[in-house]
């Protein structure tokens, strides 16, 4: 063989050779749906029948005709906005103790991040038993010490909180990636305050924070985009004993978050072409939002 | 790859360093490899797949592969019929296996290879025919000389849309009203007085329905939910076969669903939806109505099983759907699951002589009596093989019902599992008071009729297949 013949020289095509099973997989199984997504978000297609090219129409329908498309972006935008915060203000809490040094530290730290090891699947099972409203753990304990015990999942007010408090249960792996960043910061930050007369809430304020706010940045970026995606729990917890995803995100559509719908769109009603038009606007929403994140992240500490 | 700090570094082992120009060029490289690596993928999958299809041996029995939905008993029942069929068929082999019906046998179908016998739901039935998921069957129904008067009343026509009729019914469940007769005595009630028009069903769902002295739900009276059945109990019909459109703007399903709201508000739809949470699984001991926990339950006959099995010991009755108006003629929804033959099966003959024979009377008589279920043919639901289920007279008033044309099934409709999911959920929305049952009936109209629109227009008339 000519090593001339070819355009560029042996270190190239083998560095190819070597990155092409990964390129390959890419092109067939990330950049081909992702392009075919997009065209398919402009035709009716049901998967059994050719897809017919309809132009925007998926997407007018969308805005001006489903008010189901905007009661599910609602749910999602209410977990996000609303169960981001305190799981985060959880997490974080959570480090902090695990930062203290104290008797049995490693089995407090295995103890926390315990439930993200069991499947999404089993955990919501579980929360199902503990939210029941008449023999649930959860409502045993707020009877018992004399408080409403609310219907949880089978009402629309508590059904979205209920959601938010099983989500705090997931939160051991945030916590981890918090308590890997408050071990960054130089403790001479804290003698140094320490020596200036600040208290902890002023430690926490003016040292912690700040150190720590690429990771919260992270974290947080990390936590919109999960939320975005929000599914499992509900498909599982809300769905009706059919199963299947068939009745769930009630009641009363309190909890058909996006992608549920989009789900349901999707495999239920086989309306692909439609599915895939929520599919591209939930990812416009998810860039403009992660762009005003970034936009306005100022607040993040640069030079840790 | 292609930013220039990086292929800096990246140049120093090269044999040469790279010109400025070529290293601009170096960009494109990667996307025409990855273009060409890709290729030549498609093109082993290409030469290697149809190789997986080859028949070897011209005699060989035909294989035949069916998926059905039943796991268990059933599936252990309807696995021995089929054994049946392979051994009294020695030119076709039916491989039978249980799968849950839903996404996989869409993907096999969009794969290009179903299997040739399949159980769907009454709801995906007409959406995927119409779609062209499934062979039409009215040919076949006809050579094998079925008739309307083959079938019980109102089922000959069950799973035709147009005039193609995309599937069979496998094996059928009715609907009617069972009473725990102890706790419909303690309310001072007589269960051979069992209402006879819905004003007294509501009358007896609010006497049935208990609370503690903390004012905490201990006993739920009733709780409709069949929607269907109480519109055509009002005298309202939701669906025009004729014209292909939903009307459920009609006068009577809009009094159906008022007088639905109107038990859920008086029973308190909070406490009724977080007592209901607490239900156990329904096939189980744990069953409201074995548990005392609901005094009256629409259901189907598959219930006396399960009770049977469960709970020996309750005291139980059965009673029909009461008309709006005293003397009026009631009705009950009678539906089931329907055995299809996909459109890309390659042997369409051998899978209908494999389904006549598991529809034909005997077998179709032996499979309803093993799930409880009721056989869609005269001669089935009076052949010996079912004798022993009538025997039980709570559930021969179910077959009766659907025997003597007191029974419905739900009119075939290309959007079949939207409107089922819209309506459920919605109805919900509806109990709840945030919006009439007039205005979600007149949106949920307007909505389902844009949708079979649009339908339609994907689909074509259905003729051009």
């Amino acid at each position: 063989m000519n090593r001339r013949r070819g355009r560029f020289g042996r270190p190239e095509i083998v560095g190819l050779m070597f990155a092409a099973p990964w390129l390959v997989g890419i092109s067939i199984f990330g950049l081909y749906p992702i392009v075919s997504s997009f065209y398919l978000s402009l035709c009716r297609y049901n998967i059994i029948r050719p897809p017919a090219f309809i132009g925007i129409e998926n997407y007018s329908i969308l805005f001006t005709e489903d008010p189901l498309f905007w009661k599910s972006l609602w749910n999602t935008v209410y977990l996000t906005a609303f169960g981001l915060p305190v799981q985060l203000g959880f997490a974080l809490a959570a480090a902090m103790l695990l930062n203290m040094k104290v008797k049995g530290q490693s089995v407090f730290r295995t103890l926390t991040y315990l439930p993200t090891v069991v499947p999404a699947v089993a955990t919501a099972i579980l929360w199902v038993w503990i939210l029941n409203p008449e023999y649930g753990l959860l409502n045993s304990v707020l009877r018992f010490i004399g408080l409403p015990a609310p219907g949880w999942l089978s009402d629309p007010t508590w059904s979205k909180p209920a959601l938010i408090l099983v989500g705090i249960w997931g939160t051991g792996n945030t916590a981890i990636i918090f308590l890997a960043g408050l071990q960054q910061v130089p403790r001479a930050l804290y003698e140094a305050a320490t020596v200036d007369g600040a208290g902890i809430l002023q430690q926490f304020r003016h040292v912690t924070l700040p150190m720590l706010s690429p990771v919260i940045f992270f974290n947080l970026v990390m936590g919109i985009i999960g939320s975005f995606q929000y599914f499992t729990h509900v498909y599982v917890m809300t769905a009706g004993l059919g199963g299947g995803g068939r009745g769930a995100g009630g009641p009363e559509f309190s909890t058909l978050v996006y992608p549920l719908y989009l789900y349901q769109n999707a495999f239920l009603f086989f309306r692909m072409g439609y599915a895939s038009a929520m599919a591209w606007i939930l990812f416009l929403i998810v860039a403009v939002i992660l762009a005003f994140v970034f936009r306005t992240s100022s607040w993040v500490h640069e030079d840790s | 790859m292609q930013t220039s700090p990086n292929s800096e570094t990246f140049s120093h082992s090269a044999p040469t360093p790279p010109a400025p120009r070529r290293r601009r060029r170096s960009g494109f490289f990667p996307l025409i490899s990855l273009a060409a690596l890709a290729l030549a993928c498609l093109a082993m999958l290409a030469f290697a797949l149809p190789g997986c299809n080859r028949r070897v041996d011209p005699n060989a029995p035909v294989e035949l592969r069916f998926w059905y939905a039943w796991s268990g008993y059933e599936g252990k029942f309807l696995q021995s019929l089929v054994d049946e069929f392979n051994a009294t068929h020695p030119h076709i082999h039916v491989q039978g296996s249980f799968y849950n019906i839903g996404d996989k046998l869409l993907a096999s179908i969009a794969g290009g290879s179903p299997p040739d016998i399949v159980t769907v739901w009454e709801f995906m039935l007409t959406t995927m025919g119409e779609s062209g998921a499934f062979f039409p069957l009215e040919d076949y129904v006809t050579s094998a000389g079925l008739t309307r008067d083959s079938y019980l009343p109102n089922l000959y026509d069950y799973g035709t849309y147009g005039k193609h009729r995309w599937g069979v019914p496998s094996a059928m469940n009715a609907l009617a009203i069972f009473y725990n007769t102890k706790l419909v005595r303690d309310a001072g009630l007589d269960p051979a007085q069992y209402p006879k028009t819905m004003a007294e069903l509501a009358e007896w769902a609010k006497k049935l329905t208990l609370y503690d002295e903390r004012g905490i739900m201990r006993q739920l009276g009733f709780s409709p939910s069949a929607t269907p059945v109480y519109f055509w109990n009002f005298g309202g019909n939701y669906f025009d076969t004729e014209n292909k459109r939903f009307t459920l703007d009609d006068p009577g399903c809009i009094r159906a669903m008022e007088w639905m709201a109107s038990v859920h508000k008086s029973s308190g739809i909070v406490n009724v939806r977080r007592f209901s949470a607490g239900f156990g699984k329904l096939d189980s001991p744990l069953h409201p109505l074995a548990q005392g926990k609901m005094a009256l339950r629409e259901d189907g006959q598959w219930l006396i099983k399960i009770l049977a099995e469960y709970a020996p010991d309750l005291d139980y009755g059965v009673f029909p759907f009461p008309p709006e108006k005293a003397g009026d003629t009631a009705v009950t929804r009678v539906d089931s699951s329907f055995w299809a033959i996909p459109y890309a099966s390659k042997h369409p003959d051998e899978a209908w002589e494999f389904l006549s024979w598991l529809i034909a009377p005997e077998q179709s008589a032996r499979f309803c009596f093993a799930l409880r279920n009721i056989p869609p043919l005269h001669a089935s639901v009076n052949h010996p093989a079912f004798a022993e289920a009538r025997k039980d007279p709570r559930f021969d008033f179910f077959v009766r019902e659907v025997e003597e044309g007191r029974a419905r099934t739900q009119p075939a409709m290309p959007v079949g599992q939207q409107f089922q999911e819209k309506l459920e959920q919605g109805q919900d929305v509806v109990w709840g008071g945030s919006i009439t049952p007039k205005a979600f009936l007149e949106n949920l109209n307007m909505d389902m009729n844009r949708q079979l629109d649009r339908e339609t227009r994907m689909l074509g008339s259905g003729d051009d297949l």
